[in-house]
């Protein structure tokens, strides 16, 4: 086998780890428009070196020490490509009530390796509260979700900013994003056709309370639009909490010229039927994430943290320590 | 008038004690009369001092001190001088680093009297007990690379004839040279695991574990510099200058990682704020 002179293979080390510095100074606060590649190539190219100086550097394979630190960082290299190919991460919003499924993701990444089962999980989201602090500075998240036990028994389970819902490997994390989300029925004049009932969610709440505009196309491809007149605590100056609670809000279509205000429990007519408002809610925006490989992550680096403290408490022992006297001199 | 919030006499008082340290440690390495003794009641006193005004601040506000530049300052005063207080302590051998540490801490200490002590606002990610962890060892982290400095910046100033005779009672370039990197190579170990447990935080409270954001980035490459120096100096024969000059080179990406990177980039750290 061929063996490289050990400063020749440091060269190649070197190499590696200079291509690594130039190409996460290139990712450096800008990872969304740069290109994977400027890291991923350098971390492989290295992975092969270390590969190579694992099998063929007695310095390495015979200190156990550096041995596990080296095998680890390999191992981590290799468990973080095939997490970042298996992975899955997207986003939903979820009103109050309602059951999540894949219908409720409003966007998704699927890694080409990705085989969770993300159709598979059922839970149901609750009431949300969000803490302000003076000056509009948020605080703590509290989103308490409904999940399904094995016996089928529902029980309820409180999430918050770091505390994610964790189902089958998924992680689901609450966001910033969130909002209002007025339970409209839509009662078309067809008695063949179902009445549509739903939460209209809209834009987030409180960064867009001077927007809170939205859209709705009836089945028979009418136009309406809505408005939301919130009555909220909302102060910037004072600490308030974000919640459904003691909120009232008005519902204001727009069909062409004419303007129609609705409250909970009101209706309307329109062309080919009739809306009703059902009652407030809000919807809250989640992050979903999955990778098979965090706890292996985790497990391996503690163990390559473990090899190189053992490696350096061998040098300490090896160095001849100069001992002067202990005593304090304070003349 | 200049507003003084409560904190702020305890650690100018603390910094006094720096000072008086910073002073006491030069002038006896110099005079070849080192008053040690002193020295370290003065380290431990400013220690003292400092944590009293972490402790009022911390009682004032309801959260530690991880979220603002004049915090953070404060806190690295403390765990600084804490862990340097500990090697004066048990390494007498090394005392006379006192000459190149204290004035590096005391860079924190000037820059600190130049902020204003503004409230912060503690993010809701923050109350994670994973950031504890990685807070914890971070600090670990920049003390050991501290004392390594230290030690590696004796080999550089013994070479000027004014200061050569101040450490004429350290062992020579080479062992000040191998325990500089054993310093820093117990840096990397805290390094290491200040990244992990980083990690761990940011799963928790951002949903991912490494985004490339500008502070990981940073840390990173801090930890590559570092990793690249042992690699080269565990391999070569490096004069001891030039490896003491290496380890001021980690020294400074350390430090701008620390006071840099998270005020200057508006995405550092995402949801921080």
């Amino acid at each position: 086998m061929l063996t490289l002179h050990m400063p020749l293979l440091l060269r190649f080390v070197l190499f590696g780890m200079f291509c690594l510095v130039i190409g996460a100074s290139v990712i450096y606060d800008n990872p969304a428009e740069t290109p994977i590649w400027v890291v991923a190539l350098p971390l492989g190219y290295l992975s092969l070196v270390l590969c190579y100086a694992i099998v063929t550097r007695p310095r390495i394979y015979r200190n156990p020490g550096l041995l596990i630190f080296h095998v680890s960082l390999l191992s981590l290299v290799l468990l973080a490509g095939f997490g970042y190919l298996a992975r899955f991460s997207g986003n939903l919003e979820l009103a109050e009530d309602e059951s999540f499924s894949t219908m409720h993701l409003t966007k998704s990444a699927p890694g080409p390796l990705h085989r969770g089962d993300l159709a598979q999980l059922r839970f149901m989201q609750g009431p949300f509260t969000v803490a302000y602090a003076a000056g509009m500075r948020r605080g703590q998240t509290q989103s308490w979700v409904k999940l399904a036990d094995a016996q089928g028994q529902w029980r309820w389970q409180a999430l918050g900013d770091d505390r994610p819902l964790r189902l089958r490997g998924y992680r689901f994390y609450t966001t910033p994003n969130k909002g209002f989300a007025p339970v409209l029925t839509w009662i078309a004049d067809d008695p063949n056709m179902p009445a549509i009932r739903g939460a209209m969610h809209f834009p987030a709440y409180p960064l867009q309370s001077d927007t809170q505009q939205q859209q709705w196309r009836t089945p028979l491809g009418q136009s309406l639009h809505f408005s939301l007149q919130l009555k909220t605590a909302l102060d910037p100056a004072v600490a308030w909490t974000l919640q459904k609670k003691g909120v009232s809000a008005i519902l204001v279509v727009k069909d062409g010229d004419r303007i129609v205000n609705l409250r909970p429990g009101q209706e309307a007519r329109f062309s080919g039927g009739r809306l009703r408002y059902e009652k407030l809610s809000m919807w809250m925006g989640y992050e979903v994430f999955y990778d098979p490989t965090l706890h292996y992550l985790f497990f391996v680096s503690i163990f390559g943290v473990f090899g190189l403290a053992w490696h350096l408490m061998r040098k300490i022992r090896a160095i001849p320590m100069p001992s002067p006297s202990r005593r304090m001199s304070t003349r | 008038m200049m507003n003084v919030t409560p904190e702020q006499p305890w650690l100018w008082a603390g910094l006094f004690a720096y000072g008086l340290a910073t002073l006491l440690g030069i002038v006896g390495v110099a005079r070849g009369r080192p008053r040690e003794g002193l020295v370290l009641t003065c380290l431990l006193s400013g220690v003292a001092l400092i944590a009293m005004a972490i402790t009022e601040r911390w009682l004032r506000q309801g959260h530690g001190p991880f979220v603002n530049l004049f915090e953070l300052l404060m806190s690295q005063l403390f765990s600084l001088g804490l862990l340097y207080s500990v090697v004066y302590w048990r390494m007498p051998v090394l005392r006379p680093t006192v000459v190149v540490v204290m004035p590096v801490i005391w860079i924190l200490g000037s820059w600190v009297l130049f902020l204003e002590p503004n409230p912060s606002h503690l993010p809701p990610t923050y109350t994670n007990s994973w950031l504890w962890a990685h807070v914890g060892v971070g600090k670990v982290f920049l003390a050991f690379a501290l004392v390594g400095v230290g030690v590696g910046g004796v080999n550089i100033l013994r070479r000027w004839p004014p200061f050569s005779r101040w450490f004429a009672q350290m062992p020579g370039e080479m062992v000040l040279d191998r325990l500089a990197w054993q310093f820093m190579l117990a840096a990397f170990v805290f390094d290491s695991l200040m990244l992990i447990f980083g990690a761990v935080w940011a799963q928790d409270a951002w949903g991912r574990y490494w985004s490339w954001d500008a502070l990981e980035t940073s840390a990173f490459l801090t930890w590559l510099l570092l990793g690249m120096s042992l690699h080269i100096r565990f391999t070569y024969r490096v004069p001891g200058w030039l490896s003491a000059w290496a380890m001021i080179a980690v020294f400074v990406m350390a430090f701008s990682t620390y006071f840099g990177a998270p005020f200057l980039s508006p995405a550092a750290h995402k949801g921080m704020i």
